[in-house]
C-alpha cells in the first residue's frame, strides 16, 4: 500500500465537509431564541410567579433552551437516526 | 458481471428515516455514517458526563428535601444592589447570557470551519474563548461575593447548610469544565489560526490528523457544557 | 477491488473504517514498545498483570478474613479493626480493581479489536493514558494500608454515616484515598470505555456487521456501555462523601451524635447515598458478569464443536440484562426502610431479569447437547461456570423476595450467593479465558495436566467453600462479624463448620500458585501453539504472526463473510470455517456476484 493511497482512504474529507452547513441566519435566529426565553425564565423570578405555575414555567423554559441546543447547535436535528436515537434513548432514561 | 455498488459503494441508496436506523444498526464497518470517529466518541463521553451531572442535580434535590432547616430564599440571595435597588439573579441571568452568546459564536465558528475559512473560524473560536474566560470570571466573583457574606460549603447565614454545600460542588464541577473548555478552546484557536487544520498536520501528543471536524467536535463540548447551564439555572437558582 | 457483497454489505456507503500503516503509531524504542505502549494488546496484558498482581493482595486478604473466622482467638495480629479493613479492601479491589479491570482494560483491550477486524483501538493515545491513571489508582489504593489508621473498615460499600465517623477503622486517612483512588479509577475508565464503545461502533472491518460479531465482543460492548452510565453515580458519590469528610458539607450525614458529642453535622440523606452507590452498584453486578457470559459463550461453542445456540436470542439477552440493570438497584437495600411499594416494584424488576438470564442458560446447555464436546482446560472452566452461575442465580431469587431477603439480609447466605454469582463464576470464566488465550498472546500452550489438577482443585473446592456458607446463613450466621461470640441460635457446630471452609479456602488460594507457576513456566517452555490451536473461526486466530504484531493484520484487513460460528457445517471439508473465509462460488446455488 502506497503513502499516496493510504492517505486518500484515511482522510475522505473533502466528501464529509459538505455536512453541517447551513446559512448562518440559523445560527443567528437560535442565538436570539435563545436569548428571548432565558429572558423569560428570567421574568418567572422577576415576577415572584410561585407553585405549580413557577415550576411548569421554568422546566418548559428549560426543555425548550435545551431542545434548541441540542437540536441546532449540535446539529442533532441533521444528524441520521441511527445516532439521534442512541443519543437520546440512554439519556430518556435517567 | 460487474455490480456498480461493487466500485462505487457511494451509488447505493441511502435508506432515511426509520428504515435507515435499521440499514445502519445493521450495516458493516460503522453505525453512524459519515460520522469520525471522535465525534462518535465525544457523544458517548457527553452521554457520561449528563449521568454526572444528573447525578449531581439529583443529590442536590435530596438534600435540599432532606435537610431540616429552610432553604434560603435563593432569588435574594443571588441579587445584585444596582443604583439603589435591588435586583433579583442578575448577576446570574448575564452569566447565562453569555454563556449562550459563546455557543452562538461556537456555532458559526463550526460553520465557517467546514467552509475552511481559517482566519473567521480562528476568531469565532477566540471569541469564544473569550466569553467563556468572562463567565469563569464572572462565577469567581460570585464566589467571592457569597464568601464574604459568610457562605461556606459547611453553613451560611441564610438557612439550610446544603444550600453552601450544593451551590459550590455543582457550580464548581460546572465551572471547572468551562474552565477545561477555555483552555482546549485556545489549543484549538492555535491550531486554526496556524494553518494545522489545512494541512492536516499530526497532533503533537496524539499523532492524529488535524481537520475541521475537531472544530465540530470541540463544538459538541461547549455546546454541552452551555446545556448543563440550562439545567442548572433552571434547578438551583430558579427552583 | 475484489470482495463479494453478502447479507448487508448492500448498505455499504462508509469508506473503509481503518487506520492506514503509516499512520500507526510505531513503537521504535523498548520504552515506547512495552512501557509507554500505544497498542492496545500491550496495554490489555499491562491492565491484566496490574490487575491480577492487586488481585492477588486481595486473595492473601481473603485468607487473614478465613483465618480469623475459622480460628478466632488463634491470630493475635488480626484484630476486630484490622478484620473490618480486610473485609472492606477485600470486597473493592476484587470487584472494581480487578475483576473490572481484568474484563474490560484486560480482555477487552486485546479481543475487541482483534475479533472486529481493526488495527488497534480508536484513539490509542487516550488507551494509553486510561491504563496509566488505572494504575495510579491501584497505587492510591495500595497506599493506604501504610497511611496512620490503616485503609478503611466501611465495607466495601462505604455507607455513611459509619464511614465518615472517627469509630470506624481507617476514617482518616483510608477512607479518603479509597474514594480519590475511585474517582481516579472513573476517570482513567471512561477513557478506555469510550475507546471500546466507538472501536466497536465505529471501527470494524468489511463485512463485520454487528450481528456477525462473537459474543465475546457484544457482551464487553454491553458491560462497557453499562460502565459509562454507572460509573458516574459512584463518581458523584465518591465526590460528595470526600466534601463531607474533608469540608465538612452534609450530603449524607444527619443530625448524629458521636461518642456523647453533638457533632457538626445535619441535615444529609444517608439512604441517598445507598441509592447512589447502589445505582452503580448494580449495574457493576453485571459489568462484571456480562463479559463473564460472552467469552464462555464463546468458549464452549468452540471446544463443543456447534454453533452457539440462538445467537440472536443471546445477544438480545445481553442487551436485555443490561437495560434491566439499570432498574433493579434498590433490592440492595430492601432492609433500608423505604416504602414496600417501591420493594414491590424492585423485586418484580429483579425477577424479570432472570428471564434472560434463564434464556442463556438454556442456549449454553443446548450448545452442548449433542456437541463433539473437546474436554479441554477452557471448556472444562466454562462448564463449571454453568455449574457455579447456575447455583448462585437460583440463591439470587431468594434474594430478589423482599419478604425473604428481610431473614436472609446481612447473613452469611448472602455472602455464599454473591460470591457465587459474580466471584467464583467469573473468575473461572477468568482462567478459562487464559486458557483459551494465552496461546495467541505468547505463541504458547499453557500446559494441560497442571491445568486439570487448577481446574477441579478451584472447581470443587469453591463448592467446599460456599455451600457450607449458605447453611451457616440459614442458621443467621451474621457477614462482616469478627467473631461469632455466644449467641443462643448459633449451633457450636457452626464454628468446626467455618474451620472447614477455611481450610477450603486456603487450599485453593495455594493452588491458585500453581496457575501463576503455569503461566510463566509455559512463557518458556510451554508447547509452541501455532496461528488457531482450538480451530476457531473468529478472527483473533486467523493473523498472519502469533503473537500479532501492532497493527494486528497483515498489510490488508480482512473481510467478513459469515458469523463467528460456522462449527460443523454440513458439507465443508473441515469442521470450521473461519470468519474470513470467502463463500464457495463454484457451488450449486451461489449465485452472488462478483467483480
Amino acid at each position: 500500500m502506497t503513502h499516496a493511497e493510504s492517505h486518500g482512504h484515511a482522510n475522505p474529507a473533502p466528501a464529509k465537509l459538505e455536512g453541517q452547513a447551513h446559512p448562518i441566519s440559523v445560527y443567528l435566529w437560535i442565538w436570539g431564541l435563545l436569548f428571548v426565553l432565558s429572558f423569560f425564565s428570567y421574568l418567572v423570578d422577576y415576577f415572584h410567579f410561585q407553585g405549580f405555575l413557577r415550576w411548569s414555567l421554568i422546566l418548559l423554559f428549560m426543555f425548550l433552551k435545551a431542545g434548541l441546543i441540542i437540536a441546532i447547535f449540535m446539529h442533532m436535528a441533521w444528524e441520521r437516526l441511527a445516532l439521534v436515537y442512541a443519543i437520546l434513548v440512554p439519556t430518556g432514561r435517567s | 458481471m460487474t455490480n456498480e455498488a461493487l466500485t462505487n459503494p457511494a451509488s447505493l441508496p441511502v435508506e432515511n428515516g426509520l428504515k435507515g436506523v435499521v440499514s445502519d444498526w445493521s450495516s458493516d464497518q460503522r453505525a453512524f455514517k459519515k460520522v469520525p470517529w471522535g465525534k462518535a466518541m465525544m457523544w458517548v463521553f457527553l452521554l457520561s458526563d449528563t449521568f454526572v451531572f444528573a447525578s449531581f442535580l439529583v443529590s442536590y434535590m435530596t438534600v435540599r428535601i432532606s435537610t431540616t432547616v429552610p432553604w434560603p430564599n435563593v432569588s435574594k440571595v443571588f441579587s445584585l444592589t444596582v443604583g439603589g435597588q435591588e435586583v433579583p439573579l442578575l448577576l446570574i441571568a448575564i452569566m447565562t447570557f453569555i454563556l449562550i452568546s459563546s455557543s452562538g459564536t461556537m456555532a458559526m465558528a463550526v460553520k465557517f470551519g467546514y467552509q475552511k475559512d481559517r482566519r473567521k473560524t480562528a476568531l469565532l473560536i477566540l471569541a469564544t474563548a473569550a466569553f467563556g474566560a468572562t463567565f469563569v470570571g464572572m462565577q469567581a466573583f460570585e464566589w467571592t461575593k457569597l464568601i464574604m457574606e459568610g457562605v461556606r460549603p459547611w453553613g451560611n447565614p441564610f438557612g439550610a447548610p446544603q444550600f453552601g454545600s450544593s451551590f459550590f460542588m455543582i457550580t464548581g464541577f460546572h465551572g471547572f469544565h468551562v474552565s477545561v473548555g477555555v483552555v482546549f478552546l485556545l489549543i484549538m484557536a492555535a491550531k486554526v489560526w496556524r494553518g494545522d487544520l489545512d494541512r492536516e498536520t499530526p497532533g503533537f501528543l496524539t499523532g492524529r490528523r488535524g481537520n475541521y471536524e475537531m472544530v465540530e467536535i470541540m463544538g459538541l463540548y461547549w455546546h454541552f457544557v452551555d446545556l448543563v447551564w440550562v439545567f442548572i439555572f433552571a434547578f438551583f437558582y430558579l427552583w | 477491488m475484489t470482495y463479494v457483497p453478502i447479507g448487508h454489505d448492500a448498505t455499504v456507503y462508509a469508506p473503509p473504517a481503518e487506520t492506514p500503516e503509516p499512520e500507526l503509531y510505531h513503537p521504535k524504542t523498548f520504552i515506547g514498545k512495552y512501557i509507554w505502549s500505544q497498542d492496545a494488546k500491550v496495554i490489555a496484558i499491562q491492565y491484566s498483570i496490574t490487575a491480577i498482581g492487586v488481585g492477588l493482595v486481595a486473595l492473601v486478604l481473603s485468607w487473614l478474613m478465613r483465618l480469623q473466622l475459622g480460628f478466632p482467638n488463634t491470630f493475635s495480629f488480626i484484630d476486630p479493626s484490622a478484620y473490618l479493613q480486610m473485609v472492606s479492601m477485600h470486597g473493592m479491589i476484587m470487584v472494581i480493581y480487578l475483576l473490572t479491570a481484568l474484563f474490560l482494560g484486560g480482555f477487552g483491550n486485546y479481543l475487541i479489536p482483534l475479533m472486529v477486524g481493526a488495527r488497534d483501538m480508536v484513539f490509542p493515545y487516550l488507551n494509553m493514558l486510561s491504563y496509566w491513571i488505572y494504575l495510579f489508582a491501584v497505587l492510591l489504593l495500595l497506599a493506604s494500608f501504610f497511611v496512620p489508621g490503616g485503609p478503611t473498615g466501611a465495607g466495601w460499600t462505604m455507607y455513611p454515616p459509619q464511614a465518615i465517623l472517627t469509630g470506624a477503622p481507617g476514617a482518616g486517612w483510608g477512607i479518603i484515598l479509597m474514594l480519590v483512588s475511585l474517582a481516579f479509577f472513573i476517570v482513567g475508565f471512561t477513557m478506555g470505555g469510550l475507546n471500546y464503545v466507538v472501536t466497536v461502533l465505529q471501527a470494524r472491518t468489511r463485512g463485520m456487521t454487528l450481528m456477525r460479531m462473537p459474543l465475546t465482543v457484544w457482551a464487553i460492548f454491553t458491560a462497557t456501555i453499562l460502565a459509562l452510565l454507572a460509573f458516574p453515580a459512584l463518581f458523584v458519590s465518591a465526590i460528595m462523601m470526600t466534601l463531607d469528610l474533608t469540608l465538612g458539607t452534609s450530603f449524607f450525614m444527619p443530625g448524629i451524635v458521636s461518642q456523647g458529642k453533638q457533632l457538626g453535622y445535619g441535615g444529609g440523606s444517608p439512604v441517598l447515598f445507598q441509592h447512589l452507590f447502589w445505582f452503580f452498584g448494580h449495574p457493576e453486578v453485571y459489568i462484571v458478569a456480562l463479559p463473564a457470559f460472552g467469552i464462555v459463550s464463546d468458549i464452549l461453542s468452540v471446544n463443543a464443536r456447534k454453533n452457539i445456540f440462538g445467537y440472536r436470542m443471546m445477544v438480545w439477552a445481553i442487551v436485555g440484562i443490561g437495560a434491566l440493570s439499570f432498574v433493579v438497584w434498590a433490592h440492595h437495600m430492601y432492609v433500608s426502610g423505604m416504602n414496600p411499594y417501591f420493594g414491590f416494584f424492585f423485586a418484580t424488576t429483579t425477577l424479570i431479569i432472570a428471564i434472560p438470564t434463564a434464556l442463556k442458560v438454556y442456549n449454553w446447555v443446548l450448545t452442548l447437547w449433542q456437541g463433539n464436546i473437546r474436554l479441554n482446560v477452557p471448556m472444562l472452566f466454562a462448564i463449571g461456570f454453568i455449574f457455579t452461575f447456575i447455583h448462585g442465580g437460583l440463591t439470587g431469587i431468594f434474594l430478589g423476595n423482599v419478604a425473604v431477603d428481610l431473614a436472609l439480609s446481612d447473613t452469611m447466605f448472602v455472602v455464599a450467593h454473591f460470591h457465587m454469582v459474580m466471584a467464583i463464576a467469573p473468575v473461572l470464566v477468568v482462567m478459562g479465558a487464559i486458557y483459551h488465550w494465552y496461546p495467541k498472546m505468547t505463541g504458547r500452550m499453557l500446559d494441560d495436566t497442571l491445568g486439570k489438577i487448577h481446574f477441579w482443585v478451584t472447581f470443587l473446592g469453591s463448592y467446599a467453600i460456599y455451600l457450607p456458607m449458605h447453611y451457616l446463613g440459614f442458621l443467621g450466621v451474621p457477614r462482616r462479624y469478627y467473631a461469632m461470640g455466644d449467641t443462643y441460635f448459633v449451633p457450636d457446630s457452626a464454628q468446626s463448620l467455618n474451620a472447614s471452609i477455611t481450610i477450603a479456602a486456603l487450599v485453593v488460594g495455594v493452588f491458585q500458585l500453581l496457575f501463576l507457576y503455569n503461566l510463566v513456566w509455559s512463557y518458556f517452555k510451554g508447547k509452541p501453539s501455532g496461528d488457531n490451536p482450538w480451530e476457531a473461526t473468529t478472527l483473533e486466530w486467523q493473523t498472519a504472526d502469533t503473537p500479532p504484531k501492532h497493527g494486528n493484520f497483515g498489510p490488508e484487513l480482512p473481510v467478513v463473510y459469515r458469523w463467528a460460528y460456522d462449527y460443523s457445517v454440513p458439507g465443508a471439508a473441515k469442521d470450521f470455517i473461519p470468519q474470513n473465509e470467502p463463500p464457495d462460488l463454484s457451488a450449486a446455488g451461489a449465485g452472488v456476484p462478483r467483480t
